[in-house]
C-alpha cells in the first residue's frame, strides 16, 4: 500500500527550480533514501512536504488523502514527523521536556485544563511522560532524561531529535541527514535503530550523503539532481546506474 | 504566611504599597506568560490594563453597573481586543513585533488623553466606587490588601500550572524554535494568540482592580511608561521562571522609596541596575539566586529541594529513630 504519494511536485525560488516535477511513492514499512549532490533539492523536498514553504505546483497525498493544502502543524497532526539537518533540539530544556513537547499530538488538554491543572490534564501528563521515557529508552538515552539537551554531545542530540520525532507516534518519519557528523559507532547505532523502527512498522524517508549508510539501510533509493529525479531503484541498481555516476562524478568519468 | 504577618505588622502606608505590589504581581505574572513562556515581546502591556481599568470605571460611574460586572466586562473586552490585535500583529516577529506593539501603546496614550467624552481626558474618571462582591465592600486598605493578594496568588498559581502543562510546553517550544514547534504539530499562530489573550486577561484584571482601589482612572496609571516598567520588571526578575515576579514586583515598587534619598540621581541607580543585571545575569535576579543556590553545599540543598513539604520530610527522616 502507498503511504505517501508525491505527484509532479515543483518548487521554484524565483528563477531557481529547486524541484522540477518530482514524482515518487513511499510504501508502508519501507525505508526510502533520497540522495543527490549538494543543491539537488533533497532538503527542499522535505521542506515542501512538511510545509515549511508551499509547493509551486504538484500534489502530496498521505494515506490517500490530499495534504497539499495543509498547514505545517496539520501535516504533523496527520502523522508525519521530521528531524532537521542541523540538529534542532530545544537546548535549554531537559531531554524529557523535549520529548514531552514532541508528544503534543497525542494530547488535547486546552488552555483552561492547563491553567487549572485538571485531573484529566494530570493524567495526560503522566501518560506522555511514560511514552517519553519509553522513546528515550528506545534510542538509549533513558539515563539522560533530566539533563539539558544543550549539555548533550552532538551525536546524542541527534538521537534525542529522533526520539522527539518518535514521541508523536508518527506513521511516517522524515529524517534529514540522520548520520551527518556522526562517527562510525554512532552511525552503526543509527542504522540499527532504523531497522528496529522498520520492524515496529514505521516508514522512513531519509536524506543522506553517507553512501555506505544509505546502501546498508534503505530498501529503495531515489536520486535527485538539479531538482530532477534522475533515478529510482534498489541500492544495487542505483550504484550501477550510469546517470547517477555521471551526476556524482561528472560527465567525463561516465563517458 | 509572610503576607499574613505583614498584614498585622505594616502601617497604612506600607499596606497600600503592598497592595500595589499585589496588583503588580498579577500584571507581571500575565506578562511572564507572553514574554517568559511564549517569548514574544510586548510594549503595550498598559494598553491591556487601561482597557480593563477604563471599562470598569466607565461602566460603574456612568451606567451604574456593580463593580464585579464592570471588572468582568473589562476583562472580557480586553480578551476580545487581544484576540483581534493578536490575529494581526502576531504575524510579526522580534523587532517588528516590538514596533507594532509600541505603536499600539502610543495610540492608547493619544486616545486616553484626548477622547474626553469617554475617558475624561487628562483629568480621568473620578468617583469610581470601591470594589464589592455581593454584600462585601472592599473600601478599606486592609480589605483590599487581602483581595488583591488572593487574586494575585491565585493568578500566579494558574500560571505556574500552565508552565508545566501541555499548553505551557507548546508556548515554550514556540519561544525556542517556531519551525520545530510546527513540525511537532503545534499550531504556532493559534497558541501565540491564546497566550496574548491570557496576558490580556491578567492585565485587565489588574488594571480594573487598581482603578477600584484608588477610585480613579487616570491616563498616567496606564501610559507607555507603565508598559516599559512591566517589561523591565520582567527582565530584571528573570524570564526563565514565574517565581521571579515575587522578586521583581517588590523591587520595582520599593525602588523609588529606597532611592528617595538620592534625589534626582536615583535615575542613575535605575539605569545601572537595568543595564548591569541583564548584562551579567541573563536570568535576572532569579538567575542570580539559582547561581548562588547551585554553589551551596549539597547537604544544605538536600534539605530544601522540592519545597516546604519535602524539606519537612527530609528533616523528619534525619531525626533519631526514638524521636520519630
Amino acid at each position: 500500500m502507498q503511504l505517501l504519494e508525491i505527484e509532479s511536485l515543483t518548487k521554484n525560488f524565483g528563477g531557481v527550480q529547486a524541484l522540477n516535477r518530482v514524482s515518487f511513492n513511499v510504501k508502508k514499512h519501507e525505508i526510502l533514501a533520497t540522495i543527490g549532490p549538494n543543491g539537488a533539492g533533497k532538503t527542499t523536498l522535505f521542506n515542501v512536504i512538511t510545509k515549511v514553504f508551499p509547493a509551486t505546483s504538484g500534489k502530496v497525498k498521505f494515506k490517500g488523502a490530499d495534504i497539499t493544502k495543509f498547514k505545517s502543524h496539520e501535516i504533523a497532526e496527520s502523522g508525519i514527523a521530521r528531524t532537521f539537518q542541523n540538529v534542532r533540539t530545544l537546548n535549554d530544556l531537559t531531554a524529557l521536556d523535549n520529548l514531552m513537547i514532541g508528544c503534543h499530538r497525542l494530547t488535547n488538554t486546552g488552555l483552561f485544563g492547563s491553567l487549572l491543572s485538571s485531573p484529566k490534564a494530570r493524567k495526560e501528563e503522566q501518560r506522555i511522560k511514560e511514552i517519553s521515557l519509553e522513546c528515550l529508552a528506545l534510542v538509549g538515552l533513558e539515563k539522560d532524561a533530566y539533563r539539558l539537551a544543550g549539555d548533550l554531545p552532538y551525536g546524542t542530540r541527534k538521537l534525542l531529535e529522533l526520539a522527539r520525532a518518535l514521541g508523536s507516534n508518527p506513521d511516517l518519519l522524515l529524517l534529514d541527514e540522520p548520520v551527518a557528523g556522526l562517527n562510525d559507532a554512532e552511525t552503526e547505532h543509527m542504522a540499527q535503530l532504523l531497522r528496529e523502527l522498520q520492524e515496529r512498522g514505521k516508514t522512513c524517508v531519509l536524506v543522506e550523503h553517507q553512501m555506505e549508510f544509505v546502501m546498508e539501510c534503505s530498501n529503495r533509493v531515489i536520486v535527485l539532481n538539479y531538482g530532477n529525479k534522475i533515478a529510482e531503484g534498489t541500492p544495487a541498481e542505483i550504484q550501477n546506474n550510469p546517470e547517477v555516476i555521471a551526476a556524482y562524478l561528472g560527465e567525463e568519468h561516465s563517458a | 504566611m509572610i503576607l499574613a504577618v505583614l498584614f498585622f505588622v505594616l502601617g497604612d502606608h506600607y499596606l497600600r504599597l503592598m497592595t500595589f505590589i499585589a496588583l503588580f504581581v498579577l500584571t507581571l505574572t500575565g506578562h511572564m506568560i507572553f514574554l517568559g513562556y511564549t517569548g514574544q515581546i510586548l510594549l503595550c502591556h498598559a494598553t491591556l490594563m487601561a482597557l480593563g481599568g477604563y471599562s470598569t470605571a466607565i461602566l460603574t460611574t456612568k451606567y451604574g453597573w456593580p463593580p464585579i460586572g464592570g471588572v468582568v466586562a473589562g476583562v472580557i473586552l480586553t480578551i476580545i481586543f487581544a484576540y483581534l490585535i493578536g490575529k494581526v500583529i502576531l504575524r510579526l516577529r522580534r523587532a517588528y513585533l516590538a514596533i507594532a506593539t509600541l505603536a499600539i501603546a502610543l495610540i492608547t496614550d493619544a486616545v486616553v488623553g484626548n477622547w474626553i467624552e469617554v475617558t475624561g481626558g487628562h483629568t480621568g474618571i473620578v468617583g469610581v466606587p470601591p470594589f464589592s462582591l455581593g454584600g462585601l465592600v472592599f473600601n478599606s486598605v486592609e480589605s483590599f490588601y487581602i483581595l488583591a493578594w488572593v487574586v494575585a496568588l491565585a493568578g500566579w498559581l494558574f500560571a505556574l500550572h500552565l508552565g508545566s502543562s501541555r499548553v505551557g510546553r507548546a508556548f515554550r517550544a514556540i519561544s525556542r524554535d517556531e519551525a520545530v514547534a510546527s513540525a511537532i504539530g503545534i499550531d504556532v499562530s493559534r497558541y501565540k494568540v491564546q497566550s496574548l489573550m491570557l496576558t490580556g486577561a491578567y492585565a485587565a484584571l489588574s488594571g480594573a482592580l487598581y482603578v477600584h482601589f484608588i477610585g480613579l482612572a487616570l491616563p498616567s496609571s496606564f501610559n507607555i511608561m507603565v508598559s516599559f516598567e512591566v517589561l523591565m520588571a520582567a527582565i530584571l526578575g528573570g524570564l526563565g521562571t514565574v517565581y521571579s515576579v515575587f522578586l521583581a514586583a517588590p523591587l520595582l515598587k520599593f525602588l523609588p522609596e529606597m532611592t528617595a534619598a538620592a534625589g534626582d540621581y536615583k535615575l542613575i541607580i535605575y539605569g545601572l541596575l537595568f543595564i548591569s543585571i541583564p548584562m551579567y545575569f541573563a536570568g535576572g535576579i532569579a538567575g542570580i539566586l539559582t547561581y548562588i543556590w547551585r554553589r551551596l553545599p549539597k547537604t544544605i540543598r538536600l534539605y530544601f529541594t522540592g519545597g516546604i513539604a519535602d524539606t519537612l520530610t527530609n528533616i523528619w527522616r534525619r531525626l533519631p529513630k526514638t524521636m520519630r
